[in-house]
């Protein structure tokens, strides 16, 4: 399942490049179906139903938004099936069912991480999309900044017009600012819009997360995205991890090193979950949560009874002449 | 001070985007009692002729791009919707509209794939007018709404085509026994009513970015303006349309901090005022009270 349409399409035609090839390269490649999931619940549990009941399927691999994860949540177990995401991170994915597992980061660790290198501010304002990954981690958020958070706006989902939020968050004149907007052409947009007040927002602390890592998101406003701080997947430079990259058909400017090795890591172990269930009769979930996982990013992890895959630690990203540079 | 003023300014661009298309809407309602959602989809479409034009290279292609859109869409528009005005039959004309509108937007969606354009790569240009600041195309879409508001105005309630465009749809044979060709003043409407669609597309996708569906909020807010307003009373529609704009957006900014209302309101606050306003006053906020026999 992944999003082929709508704002994160370049997300998903990446990641789908990247399964293909993942698949080829597997010991028994298994048959690939994909559906469009669009980033939206409705979506996600349309496609789910045509990839269980039509197209019969062993496994999911996905969400990848966590609106996504969170919507097909309940249809798992009905179904006996498990669905393995590579990146949704949303924290309410944690203490869902155990058929429903994660190899990505929980936002808990990204919002722990963030929260405490803003803590000696006490003007934070934080500007948020009305979607669950963005509003989960909000949640997280206002639970570790508490009184600290001074200007707390959010605008609906797929908004392209942000300028009377951004004129409510100045009003409030904050010291840092959290841009909590979700992949795609929103955060563009959010970013550019802010850019109209760049005097004003020069001299505010601009902190976000995953959204802005993709360079493409921060092009047309290259100058108030300088020194951004962003807070989001860990870097990986194994020798591994490059090999695979430089193997690709094309290269990854959007889904990035991480999500990158954690889409081949999804399909690698979710292969393997389904082919070892069948010889040893146990079920796929049994597997996945026994045995270690293998991979670029997961290797020698495991779920220990959680949903997300433990053991990964949020890395913090500068932006540096136009890059994100991991501090 | 500065952030009401940045406020109001900021709302009446939005307003003035929804009074674009109110009046669309308004003009082919006047001539053909039918309203024509599928406007927001030809300012989408528009829109992407607009951009279509500039990637190859030329404001003028861009021009006559959107220009032909917006005509051929028009012409299109009176082709399909001209049976329901003569058979009397205008909701089944608003459906069919409303599918030629969500057509329009998945043909776009096809063609142009689903992630957002840019009319104007980088930040916009910005005009600050004592303190306050607005965006270029923001200022080109009040300079522009404020001429066609008064254009309109004037144009319906002082002089005789305001009089011959409703008399088309209120006695079409009358208007025809005196001699005025009431197809040719339907289907100029249907193309100008595009056009008017098509500029507001093109500002809007300037302003913001361009993407398949952002006629959508558009409509429904122009629609909503345009029964608040009165159908009938192209003042009405005017005021409706900013009124809807700037009321929800006070309400945001203005309320006790202990509503929370946030951005994502503002479409509740929308359909609450047409809710409230409509049942009072059905016929929209400026009508009078006719006495029926």
């Amino acid at each position: 399942m992944l999003p082929l349409s709508g704002g994160a399409s370049a997300y998903g035609e990446e990641m789908m490049m990247v399964l293909n090839h993942k698949n080829q390269m597997l010991e028994t490649p298994a048959e690939l179906y994909f559906e469009d999931s669009k980033c939206e619940a409705g979506a996600a549990v349309t496609a789910f139903q045509k990839l269980v009941d039509i197209n019969d399927v062993d496994g999911i691999l996905g969400g990848f938004c966590s609106s996504e994860t969170l919507a097909i949540e309940p249809l798992l177990e009905q179904n006996d099936i498990v669905a393995l995401s590579a990146t949704s991170s949303s924290p309410e994915i944690e203490g869902k069912s155990k058929n429903l597992l994660t190899i990505g980061y929980s936002d808990a660790v990204i919002a722990d991480t963030m929260a405490a290198d803003i803590m000696d501010s006490d003007k934070i304002a934080i500007i948020t999309e009305q979607n669950d990954y963005n509003v989960a981690l909000k949640n997280s958020l206002e639970e570790r900044l508490g009184d600290k958070i001074i200007s707390n706006e959010s605008f609906e989902k797929n908004a392209t017009d942000m300028r009377n939020v951004i004129e409510k968050v100045k009003a409030s004149n904050p010291e840092v600012l959290i841009l909590n907007p979700n992949v795609g052409d929103t955060s563009i947009n959010l970013l550019n819009q802010l850019a109209e007040s760049q005097d004003f927002f020069t001299n505010v602390r601009l902190i976000s997360q995953e959204t802005y890592v993709a360079d493409d998101s921060r092009t047309q406003a290259p100058e108030l995205a300088e020194s951004m701080t962003l807070f989001a997947a860990p870097s990986l430079d194994s020798q591994e991890v490059t090999s695979f990259i430089e193997s690709l058909p094309s290269t990854v400017n959007t889904l990035g090193v991480f999500y990158t090795a954690t889409a081949s890591d999804a399909l690698e172990n979710l292969v393997r979950s389904v082919n070892d269930s069948r010889a040893n009769q146990t079920s796929v979930q049994e597997e996945l949560f026994t045995n270690p996982l293998t991979g670029l990013s997961s290797s020698g992890k495991s779920f220990d009874g959680n949903n997300f895959l433990q053991g990964i630690k949020a890395g913090k990203y500068m932006i540096v002449d136009g890059k994100a540079v991991l501090q | 001070m500065d952030f009401f003023l940045q406020i109001i300014a900021n709302s009446l661009v939005l307003g003035t985007q929804v009074f674009f298309l109110a009046l669309a809407l308004y003009l082919i309602k006047a001539v053909s009692k039918i309203e024509h959602v599928a406007l927001g989809a030809i300012a989408t479409a528009c829109g992407y002729g607009f951009y279509q034009g500039l990637q190859m290279g030329s404001n003028i292609m861009a021009i006559i791009i959107s220009g032909l859109v917006a005509i051929t869409l028009g012409y299109i528009s009176f082709l399909i919707l001209e049976k329901f005005y003569k058979n009397k039959e205008p909701l089944l004309g608003l459906i069919v509209s409303l599918s030629m509108g969500l057509l329009i937007e998945a043909m776009i969606a096809i063609i142009f794939k689903s992630s957002s354009k840019s009319l104007i790569e980088g930040i916009l240009p910005i005009v600050d007018f004592m303190g306050v600041k607005f965006t270029l195309p923001g200022v080109y879409t009040l300079l522009i709404g404020l001429v066609l508001a008064l254009t309109a105005f004037l144009l319906v309630n002082k002089t005789p085509i305001g009089r011959t465009l409703r008399s088309v749809s209120e006695n079409s044979s009358l208007v025809s026994s005196l001699g005025i060709n009431q197809l040719k003043i339907r289907k100029s409407v249907y193309i100008i009513s595009s056009i008017i669609a098509g500029i507001v597309g093109v500002l809007a996708a300037m302003n913001t970015s361009l993407t398949p569906n952002m006629g959508f909020n558009l409509t429904i807010t122009a629609f909503i303006a345009l029964f608040v307003g009165g159908s009938s009373d192209i003042k009405g529609t005017i005021m409706a349309s900013f009124l809807l704009t700037l009321i929800p957006e006070f309400l945001i900014n203005y309320a006790p901090s202990s509503f929370e209302f946030t951005n994502s309101y503002r479409m509740f606050f929308v359909f609450g005022l047409a809710l409230i306003i409509l049942s009072f006053k059905p016929r929209g906020i400026f009508s009078k009270n006719i006495r029926q026999s």
